[in-house]
């Protein structure tokens, strides 16, 4: 019981956190902000075979 | 007035929070995002390692990460139908190139060898998705266009490092965009590795061929070339057409052993005249008023089927279907879309693809509402569907009059078909785009201009480095659409704070 009371909460719970992600553009942020950088560094970082 | 500037970020151009559209259709634009975060998910599940194996190995793949904040932009201002039928032709598109991405991923060898590898057939840029119709086992992927086009609308400093590789070896710097990036991506070697073969075609433009050789150098699957003619107006080049068009489906056949199936192939052209149909019955609707389409996304949805599509794709019918049914219902209740409208203008020419939002700028600072673009006039034939060799003339009549093709090297009439397409669609302005690196549209500069003072219409150029935001920037391209607006139409700016912003770093 207190098992599905849990996961009731849970789901119940995902729509206003998605709501608040989506209006402060939580999303983007983070992978502007956050995810592009790191991905730039690995890119960065290959060695590629450059030839004609 | 308004000051959606002060929304953004300077610099970046990443919005502090999303747009106010009210109640109603700020919480529908919420349903779309996650719907839109249903497609990423979805995405993934195709092939999870690879995808994220991909991702690491692939500088052109991190672009798409701008993927929901393009959708953002491109849907910026937009209200009620205009929101609707946006939003429902972005996740066809979202829903296409994902596909195509994680297809590319799970059959790139450079992971791996894979069974899945050899049931694509590469096409190289633009050439015509139709050619595989015959082969229900196999799946057109596109080469290039992944890694340019569609990743420089999400970022656009996708495409600046592969045109500096291209450059540094030597290269000659004044090459179209598009054709630099192709070539930086093979010289950098970031193609993934998958097909059984790969059509290649005559391309539109010499840069074109140049990148052909370069790719040729590092792809190791078997090759072709599919020779399209360019004049296609002169009835005698059908012969060669259907020549080509036969030995393109005897090389697929050659090198992946599958057979021709003709009762498979007519099913998708009757599924192509349907999207063709669809587009004319949208044409209707965006002549009035009383269109939610134009802007951005609707034409991106017709170039996008136009040239991953061309009937293989069932959902394309079903979203312009959808579409429709949102226009028609607006258009019966008399529902004003875009109600700021002040001008209809058309575009022309090759665009900025670094700015895939102008159009929604332009409406949402200057309220001039894009009613067509250029893109929209690409293809659009009636193929037969029941005699193979008419059929196989049709594609390439429809391909013929394919993007860069019918406009830009079709032949001079073409580029100029603009002034009736003005009239057709109800625009006052025309925008003829300077994509300063095309050397087909260049050279009709003098006669666009002559015309348009002997039309007396008003006829606005914008400059710009189709892929390469650092020559001219958006910021630019927008203080030469604002000095016109201001010097000749005389308006005033709908949102001040939109005529000179900072979004250079950003995606």
């Amino acid at each position: 019981m207190k098992m599905k009371k849990k996961l009731l909460i849970g789901t119940l719970s995902i729509i206003p956190l998605s709501m608040l992600i989506y209006w402060f553009n939580l999303d983007n942020k983070l992978l502007y902000y956050g995810v592009r950088p790191i991905l730039n560094k690995v890119y960065n970082s290959q060695k590629r075979d450059v030839k004609l | 007035m308004a000051n959606e500037a002060k929304r953004f970020y300077k610099g970046s151009g990443i919005a502090k929070h999303r747009e106010w559209r009210g109640l109603k259709d700020t919480f529908y634009d919420y349903t779309q995002w996650v719907i839109n975060l249903g497609i990423l998910a979805k995405f993934i599940t195709i092939s999870p390692v690879r995808i994220v194996k991909g991702l690491f190995e692939y500088r052109w793949f991190g672009g798409y990460i701008g993927a929901l904040h393009m959708v953002d932009k491109c849907t910026a201002g937009m209200r009620g139908p205009a929101l609707r039928v946006s939003h429902t032709q972005m996740h066809a598109i979202m829903k296409g190139t994902t596909g195509m991405i994680g297809n590319s991923m799970k059959g790139d060898r450079r992971f791996g060898d894979t069974k899945a590898a050899d049931k694509f057939v590469m096409l190289e840029q633009t050439m015509c998705p139709e050619i595989v119709a015959g082969f229900p086992n196999l799946k057109a992927l596109p080469l290039e266009v992944l890694q340019g086009l569609l990743g420089t609308y999400m970022d656009q400093n996708l495409a600046p490092f592969y045109m500096d590789i291209m450059e540094n070896v030597g290269l000659p710097a004044d090459s179209c965009r598009l054709s630099a990036n192709a070539a930086g991506v093979a010289i950098n070697d970031d193609y993934p590795q998958v097909g059984a073969c790969l059509v290649t075609n005559n391309m539109p433009c010499d840069s074109s061929t140049m990148n052909s050789q370069l790719i040729e150098r590092r792809i190791t699957i078997p090759t072709t070339v599919a020779g399209i003619p360019m004049r296609w107006e002169d009835p005698d080049t059908d012969k060669y057409a259907l020549a080509q068009m036969k030995e393109t489906i005897k090389f697929i056949e050659d090198t992946t052993g599958e057979k021709f199936d003709e009762k498979a192939f007519f099913e998708v052209m009757k599924q192509h005249n349907k999207e063709v149909r669809n587009e004319f019955e949208v044409w209707d609707i965006a002549k009035t008023k009383y269109t939610p389409f134009g802007n951005v996304i609707s034409p991106l949805f017709h170039a996008f089927y136009f040239t991953f599509s061309g009937g293989s794709m069932p959902y394309i019918d079903k979203t312009a279907k959808k579409a429709l049914r949102i226009a028609e219902k607006a258009y019966r209740n008399k529902v004003v879309s875009y109600d700021k409208v002040r001008h209809r203008m058309i575009t022309w020419g090759g665009p900025g693809c670094y700015y895939v939002d102008f159009n929604t700028w332009a409406y949402n600072c200057w309220g001039v509402l894009v009613a067509a673009q250029m893109d929209m006039f690409s293809g659009n034939v009636i193929i037969s569907e029941d005699n193979l060799d008419e059929a196989l003339i049709g594609i390439a009549h429809n391909y013929e009059r394919g993007v860069m093709r019918r406009h830009l090297t079709g032949g001079y009439q073409h580029l100029l078909e603009v002034w009736d397409e003005a009239e057709k669609f109800n625009c006052d302005i025309v925008l003829v785009y300077d994509d300063i690196t095309c050397k087909g549209a260049m050279g009709l500069a003098g006669v666009v201009n002559d015309q348009a003072k002997d039309k007396n219409k008003h006829l606005v150029w914008v400059q710009n480095d189709m892929f390469d935001h650092r020559t001219i920037s958006r910021n630019e391209m927008r203080r030469q659409f604002s000095e016109y607006m201001t010097a000749v139409m005389q308006e005033e700016p709908l949102d001040a704070s939109l005529v000179d912003f900072d979004d250079y770093e950003g995606w």
